[in-house]
């Protein structure tokens, strides 16, 4: 159902080729003394800092991924509630909408710092930046998706003696289920991003710690390392949500709207 | 009257009328009389006691469109007698569905009278199928909305699958149903209502001539043993003359009846008989002539 086995194939060995290539590439531009090897870790640099600092590696991992994961859960916690909040309120959403998105216009980088000093080192400064970061595409997103329902369809529901609230439940939520994961997808990416910001702002430990101090000391093998680890894991979040989005909303692969 | 104030009058009569009447009761949803009724006779005579369960008086509906306002319906009648099936006709835009959306309490006209005895289930044009629930938790959406829990309303919607001919389907998605077979899945929805009259609003117009002729006769077959009223709009005539006793012919802008036939059909003919029959032909004639 997911297109034929030859563009499923290709799916895979497509990126899979494009990031060998450029792989290699890196390997053979560090080799070439174009930059000074001290300045530039190679594959092969990293993949022995991978070997000899993986526990290391491991455990700042860990830090910043429960610090991404528990800022994400809760900006899908408060981001839905805020969605909700703002569908069925039309005065809250005149009052609350222009601060909604002014708190996005504030730049993160800004933000974070004045957090860490009033929250502290802890994990607590980071989740509220995490959260702040990934709240607003998951509020977005459940407000569209709780607005997109069809109007005939509300109708219905009323001229069946349907009252508000079991319209929402039953109707306008499951509706809004797939831009409430289109948010969620978005968020996704930005939870270890930011949670690095967190721990750039101040931190003891953690992949963004490990950047910034690292960095200026020259250890690049293991700072490239951490970088290619926030990929990954952003990656991997981002298919987790993919993979939950066609699980839980499969009429979106055959029809297009109702 | 400015548009603005018109909008507030009417959002105000519903909160009065809303979602059609208690099983039994009289609702008249009787509006304040405005410059348009005022040059009428005051009193339209009230409906039968127990005859009628529809009864539209000197109905008359306007709704702000752009600068100015379309007269959707104007100073329309109409009576539909209990277990009648009246099918009503006439080109787009002719009020048709605006007099569905009366019957059914969602709009209160701006003079006239509107009186529905029992409630009215009403079925759209589009099947509105929900894609997250399967066929058979779909029509028991329309007992859940009343507040029935799922289980149960699905359980009482599984043997409706099965007197009306769709075993088999209870578990299929709503991509996988055809047109025919979602339309089917709707009017069951409209059915489990409970409700006495069931007003159909165009509820094949999506459809291709050979699927709708098989949904004709599937929908005879389920309404046999049915002692509900049904109001049936179309702009197919054929399908009003296979479908009611009595078909009102209606002209557009502002809506108007502009004549009514009497069905005949014997006993007993099937589809294919009565479809191809002369005095069919001359119905449909009849029909054609009042419309043009």
């Amino acid at each position: 159902m997911n297109g034929s086995p030859i563009s499923r194939r290709r799916r895979l060995v497509a990126p899979l080729a494009a990031t060998l290539l450029l792989v290699g590439l890196w390997e053979l531009f560090t080799r070439s003394g174009t930059v000074d090897p001290l300045l530039i870790a190679g594959p092969v640099d990293v993949a022995r800092a991978f070997a000899e600092e993986g526990d290391l590696l491991l455990r700042h991992t860990l830090v910043t991924g429960r610090e991404a994961l528990l800022g994400l859960a809760l900006a899908i916690v408060f981001g839905a509630l805020a969605g909700l909040v703002l569908h069925l309120s039309p005065f809250l959403r005149d009052a609350t909408l222009p601060i909604l998105i002014g708190t996005q216009a504030v730049p993160l980088v800004v933000i974070a710092p004045l957090l860490v000093i009033a929250l502290g080192y802890g994990i607590g400064a980071k989740l509220v930046i995490v959260a702040l970061a990934c709240f607003f595409p998951v509020a977005v997103g459940t407000f569209d998706g709780l607005r997109s329902s069809d109007s005939e369809l509300i109708k219905l529901m009323r001229s069946l003696g349907a009252q508000r609230v079991r319209t929402l439940t039953l109707v306008e939520a499951p509706g809004a289920l797939p831009r409430f994961l289109g948010g969620v997808r978005i968020a996704a990416t930005w939870a270890f991003i930011s949670a690095v910001f967190a721990e750039y702002a101040g931190s003891t430990e953690g992949l963004g710690y490990l950047i910034a101090r690292g960095t200026p000391m020259f250890e690049t093998a293991r700072v490239s390392a951490a970088v290619l680890i926030l990929a990954a894991a952003s990656l991997l979040l981002w298919s987790l949500v993919s993979l939950a989005e066609r699980r839980l909303i499969p009429w979106l692969r055959h029809e297009q709207s109702l | 009257m400015p548009a603005k104030e018109d909008m507030q009058f009417r959002t105000q009569s519903h909160v009065q009328a809303p979602n059609g009447a208690q099983a039994n009761t009289e609702t008249p949803t009787r509006p304040q009389a405005d410059s348009a009724s005022a040059s009428r006779p005051a009193s339209p005579p009230a409906p039968e006691p127990h005859r009628d369960v529809i009864a539209l008086d000197d109905v008359t509906l306007r709704y702000p469109a752009g600068d100015g306002e379309v007269v959707a319906l104007a100073g329309f009648d109409l009576r539909v007698a209990e277990g009648e099936r009246v099918a009503i006709v006439g080109p787009s835009g002719c009020g048709k569905s605006t007099l569905l959306s009366l019957t059914a309490g969602l709009l209160a006209p701006q003079a006239g009278v509107v009186t529905v005895r029992g409630q009215v289930a009403l079925m759209p044009q589009r099947d509105l199928l929900v894609p997250w629930r399967s066929a058979l938790r779909n029509a028991a959406l329309a007992l859940e909305a009343q507040g029935v829990p799922a289980r149960e309303a699905t359980e009482r919607a599984r043997p409706l699958f099965e007197r009306f001919g769709l075993s088999g389907f209870e578990g299929s998605r709503t991509w996988q149903l055809s047109g025919g077979m979602r339309q089917r899945v709707a009017f069951l929805r409209t059915m489990l209502t409970g409700r006495p009259v069931l007003a159909l609003d165009e509820p094949f117009g999506a459809l291709d001539a050979i699927t709708r002729g098989e949904m004709h006769e599937w929908l005879e077959v389920a309404l046999a043993g049915e002692p509900r009223t049904l109001l049936l709009v179309t702009h197919d005539i054929e399908e009003a003359l296979t479908l009611a006793d009595r078909v009102v012919l209606m002209t557009p802008r502002p809506g108007r009846a502009a004549g009514e036939l009497a069905v005949d059909r014997p006993a007993g003919s099937t589809r294919a008989e009565w479809t191809t029959s002369a005095e069919f032909s001359m119905l449909k004639a009849a029909a054609l002539e009042t419309l043009r």
